[in-house]
C-alpha cells in the first residue's frame, strides 16, 4: 500500500505542531488567567486595606469625620430586626445557647438546652455574671464603631461603582457599605473566632468577592469582574488565533519545504526509470550539494555501472563466440568455394577437405564449450557427486601428459597426498588436464611442472605450478575471463580458444570451490584450486551409503 | 592489380589468397597486424583485404594509422555483423564490409568494384579506342573478337585502362602487376608490353621514353 513520504511527514509535523501549540497555548492561558485573577484579587485586597483604614472601633484617637456608631446590642433590639437580622438573631440565640451551654458545661451545672428555634420576640436572656454580650470576637467584641462617612463617597469616586464593600458583623450586622453594594447577600460566618485568619475569595457569576477578617469586623469587598473576563477571554482568542496562524504557516512551510526534498527522489526514480537495456550509459546527476540522496545516487549509479560491466561482457562473450564459429565456418566455405571454382588435382582437393576437417573439428571444441558454459550459467548442468581421491585423479592426468611433457623434456614432479571429497570426477578430471596442459604448453623446453594434492580442514587442494612464461600483471585478473588470450597468435595456433580457464573456473565454482593464480612473467604461475570436502552448489543428493564410504577416505589422510 | 590481405587464421588466409591469385592478382599475406601495417604503408596496393580481430595491432587501429598517408581502398572481412559494427568500419575509414562467412564470388566482385572506383572507372566495361575491357570477366575484345591474354598481360592492360589517358611509370606497373613473392628477374615489364602490342596493336600502348607508359583514350 503506498503512502507518500511526505503526506506521512506532513501528517506527522501537523500532529506535532498542534499537540506543541495546544500544549503551549493552553499552559499561556492558564498562566494568563492565573495571573489575571491574582491582579483581581491583588486589587480586591488592596481595595479592603483602603477601606479598613477608613473603619475602625472606638477605642482609638477619634476623628472628626469618625461618626460614634454604637452597635445595637442583639437582644436590645428584638422588635427592629429586619430579615437578615432575626437570621443573624437566631445566630446569634444559637451562639448565645452554645456559650451558655460552654460555660454550664465548664461549670458543671447542666441547664435546660434552650428552645431549637428561636423566634422573634424571643431573645433568651444574656447569662448573669456574663461580662457583656456576646460579641463576635468573643465575648468581649467591641460593638462600637468609628465609621467615617465621608468613607463610602471617597471609596465610590476612588475606585468607581463597579467595586463595593461590606462591613458586617457575624450576626449579619451590616457596620458600613458603600452605595454600590446593593442585594450583597452575606455570607454565613462562623460566631467563633477562628485561630486563623479568614480571606474567603466569592465569586457569584461576574462578580468577585473577598471576604476578609478583621480584628472586629468582617469586610466583603467585592467588584464587577466582566471586563477583566472580557479582556482574558480577547486575549485568549488573539492566542488561539496567533497558533493557528503559526500551525498553517507551519504546514504550508512544511509542505513545501518537504516536497524540496522529495523532488530529487522523483528526479532519480525518473532517471533509473529511464535506463534500459537501450542506453545503460545513462547515469543519476550527482551534482549540488550532498545529502543522503546523492549518497543513494551515488550508489545506485555504482550499481549500474556493475550492470553496464556484466552486460557489456556477456555482449563481448556473445561476439566472441560468434567470431570463433563464423571464422572456422569461413574457412569451409571459400575452401569449399574454391575447390569446385574448377578443376582441382586430387592432391589440392585432398587439402581442401582435411583443412575442412580440422576447421570443423574447431567449431565441434567451440561449440561444445560454450554449451558447457552456457549450461554452468543457468544452473542446468547437475554435478554428478560422488566420492573421490583427487590425489588418484591427478595421478592419472600427470601419467596421461607425461609423454607430451616429455617431447620437450619437461619434468613433472607429482606430490600427492591424500585427498578425498565429494565431487564430480569427470569435471575435476577436465580441471586438472586442463591446467596441467597448460603448464606443458606455456612452459620452457626443459622446463618443470609440481603437481601436488593435500587435504585439509573441511577441503581439499590442488596445486599445478611451473616454470614457464608467466602471465603479465595487466593479464592476471583477466585470465579466467571467457575467451580472454593473453597472445591471440600463440593460442590459434595451439587450437586454444581462451574457454579453458574459464570452464574450469565454472567447474570449480559449481562445486563451491575456488580457484587462484599467482605469476610474474618468466618466473612461471602457480595455480591452486581449493574444493570443498563435503561437494558444491549443484550437487545431487547423494545416498547414504556413499557418504558412509567417505569416512574411511576421510581417515586416512593427514588431518 | 596487387593487393594485401591481412588475417591471423591461417586457412582462411591461405584461401583468400588463392583465389585472388587465381583471379590473377598478385596478392601479399600478414597474419598480425604489425606487419599488415607495415606492409600496407611500405607499398601501393590496389586493394586491402583487411580482419578485424588481429594479434598484435587490431583492424580498427590499423586502419587509422594507415588512413593517415593512404587512401588506398579497403574491404574489412569480420565476424562482427552487428549494424554499429559495419557502421564503425565503414566510418572508421573502410570502403567495403564483408561478414565472414562469405561467399568468394562476393569478395571477387566487391574488389574489383573497389579498385574501379578508386581508379576513377564507374563501369566495368572500359572502351579504350575499339578494345574493350570487361573487368568483369577479366577479358578483352578488340573489335568485337575475344583476344586471348595471361594473367599478367590482363593485368597490365587493366591497370593501363583504368588510369586511360594517365601516365603509369614502370614502379607503378611493378608495384601493381607482382607481388612480394614474385621473382621479377623473370617478368620484365618490358616482355609483357611487347606481347600486348603484339595481340592488342601497336598503338593500344603509348610509351613515355623515361617515364613510363600509357593508354590514350
Amino acid at each position: 500500500m503506498f503512502r507518500s513520504i511526505r503526506w506521512t511527514l506532513q501528517m506527522w509535523h501537523a500532529a506535532i505542531l498542534a499537540t506543541v501549540l495546544i500544549v503551549f497555548g493552553w499552559i499561556v492561558f492558564y498562566q494568563m488567567r492565573v495571573t489575571t485573577y491574582q491582579q483581581i484579587d491583588a486589587g480586591l485586597d488592596r481595595m479592603s486595606d483602603v477601606v479598613a483604614a477608613g473603619l475602625r472601633p472606638t477605642g482609638g484617637r477619634q476623628r472628626r469625620a469618625f461618626r460614634q456608631i454604637d452597635v445595637p446590642r442583639p437582644d436590645a433590639n428584638v422588635a427592629n430586626r429586619d430579615d437578615a437580622a432575626s437570621k443573624g438573631a437566631s445566630d446569634k440565640g444559637r451562639e448565645k445557647a452554645d456559650a451558655e451551654s460552654k460555660d454550664a458545661a465548664a461549670n458543671g451545672v447542666t441547664r435546660p438546652a434552650p428552645p431549637s428555634q428561636v423566634t422573634q420576640g424571643e431573645p433568651p436572656g444574656p447569662p448573669p455574671g456574663a461580662s457583656g454580650p456576646p460579641g463576635f470576637f468573643g465575648r468581649r467584641g467591641p460593638r462600637a464603631f468609628e465609621l467615617n462617612e465621608d468613607f463610602p463617597g471617597f471609596f465610590e469616586e476612588e475606585l468607581g461603582t463597579t467595586a463595593y464593600f461590606v462591613a458586617f458583623l457575624g450576626d449579619g450586622h451590616v457596620l458600613l457599605k458603600s452605595t454600590s453594594a446593593t442585594d450583597v447577600p452575606l455570607p454565613e460566618m462562623h460566631p467563633e473566632p477562628r485561630a486563623a485568619p479568614i480571606r474567603m475569595v466569592r465569586q457569584r457569576g461576574n462578580l468577585r468577592e473577598i471576604i476578609y477578617q478583621h480584628r472586629f469586623y468582617y469586610l466583603l469587598v467585592g467588584r464587577s469582574i466582566e471586563s477583566d473576563v472580557a479582556a482574558l477571554h480577547e486575549r485568549a482568542w488573539l492566542l488561539a488565533g496567533i497558533s493557528a496562524a503559526v500551525l498553517a504557516a507551519g504546514l504550508i512551510g512544511g509542505f513545501w519545504f518537504s516536497g524540496r526534498v522529495i523532488k530529487p527522489i522523483a528526479t532519480i526514480s525518473a532517471t533509473a526509470a529511464e535506463i534500459s537495456l537501450s542506453n545503460l550509459s545513462r547515469r543519476i546527476d550527482v551534482s549540488g550539494t550532498e545529502t543522503e540522496l546523492t549518497g543513494l545516487a551515488r550508489t545506485l549509479n555504482q550499481m549500474i555501472d556493475r550492470l553496464e560491466s556484466a552486460f557489456s561482457q556477456q555482449v563481448r562473450f556473445t561476439a566472441d563466440a560468434s567470431h570463433e564459429l563464423r571464422t572456422p565456418l569461413a574457412v569451409i566455405l571459400s575452401h569449399a568455394e574454391l575447390a569446385l571454382d574448377k578443376a582441382r588435382p586430387a592432391n589440392e582437393l585432398r587439402e581442401t577437405i582435411e583443412t575442412c576437417r580440422r576447421s570443423a573439428l574447431r567449431m565441434k571444441t567451440v561449440v561444445e564449450s560454450l554449451l558447457t558454459l552456457a549450461r554452468f550459467d543457468s544452473g542446468e548442468l547437475q554435478l554428478d557427486c560422488r566420492p573421490l581421491d583427487l590425489s588418484k585423479i591427478a595421478g592419472d592426468c600427470v601419467a596421461q601428459l607425461r609423454p607430451l611433457a616429455e617431447k620437450r623434456q619437461i619434468t613433472i614432479d607429482a606430490d600427492l597426498e591424500s585427498a578425498g571429497a565429494l565431487a564430480d570426477s569427470d569435471r575435476v578430471t577436465q580441471v586438472v588436464t586442463n591446467l596441467l596442459t597448460n603448464a606443458i604448453r606455456y612452459n620452457h623446453d626443459g622446463g618443470r611442472v609440481v603437481v601436488t594434492t593435500r587435504s585439509s580442514k573441511g577441503e581439499v587442494i590442488l596445486g599445478i605450478s611451473d616454470t614457464g612464461i608467466g602471465i603479465d600483471s595487466e593479464h592476471l585478473p583477466h585470465i579466467f575471463e571467457r575467451f580472454y588470450r593473453v597472445d591471440k597468435a600463440r593460442s590459434r595456433k595451439d587450437g586454444g580458444i581462451g574457454l579453458g580457464l574459464a570452464i574450469c573456473k565454472s567447474i570449480v565454482e559449481a562445486h563451491g570451490g575456488q580457484i587462484t593464480v599467482t605469476s610474474r612473467p618468466d618466473a612461471g604461475s602457480q595455480f591452486e584450486v581449493r574444493l570443498p570436502k563435503r561437494g558444491g552448489l549443484l550437487a545431487d543428493v547423494v545416498r547414504d551409503s556413499e557418504e558412509r564410504r567417505l569416512e574411511p577416505l576421510a581417515t586416512t589422510a593427514k588431518d | 592489380m596487387r593487393i594485401l590481405v591481412v588475417e591471423d587464421d591461417p586457412d582462411l588466409l591461405f584461401v583468400i589468397a588463392c583465389t585472388l591469385r587465381e583471379e590473377g592478382y598478385a596478392v601479399d599475406t600478414a597474419e598480425d597486424g604489425d606487419e599488415g601495417l607495415f606492409k600496407a604503408t611500405s607499398w601501393d596496393y590496389d586493394a586491402i583485404v583487411l580482419d578485424i580481430m588481429l594479434p598484435k595491432l587490431d583492424g580498427w587501429s590499423l586502419l587509422d594509422r594507415l588512413r593517415r598517408s593512404k587512401t588506398v581502398p579497403v574491404l574489412i572481412l569480420t565476424a562482427k555483423d552487428r549494424v554499429n559494427d559495419r557502421v564503425r568500419g565503414l566510418d572508421g575509414g573502410a570502403d567495403d564490409y564483408l561478414v565472414k562467412p562469405f561467399e568468394l564470388t562476393e569478395l571477387r566482385a566487391r574488389l574489383r568494384a573497389l579498385i574501379r572506383r578508386a581508379a576513377g572507372k564507374s563501369h566495368p566495361v572500359i572502351d579504350v579506342k575499339g578494345v574493350v575491357i570487361d573487368t568483369r570477366s577479366r577479358s578483352v575484345t578488340r573489335n568485337g573478337i575475344e583476344v586471348e591474354l595471361t594473367a599478367r598481360e590482363y593485368a597490365l592492360v587493366e591497370l593501363l585502362a583504368l588510369h586511360a589517358g594517365r601516365l603509369v611509370t614502370r614502379t607503378m606497373i611493378y608495384e601493381h602487376l607482382y607481388g612480394e613473392d614474385d621473382d621479377s628477374l623473370s617478368n620484365l615489364v618490358e616482355v609483357h608490353v611487347s606481347n600486348v602490342r603484339k595481340k592488342l596493336g601497336r598503338e593500344f600502348i603509348t610509351t613515355r621514353r623515361g617515364h613510363g607508359y600509357l593508354v590514350r583514350i
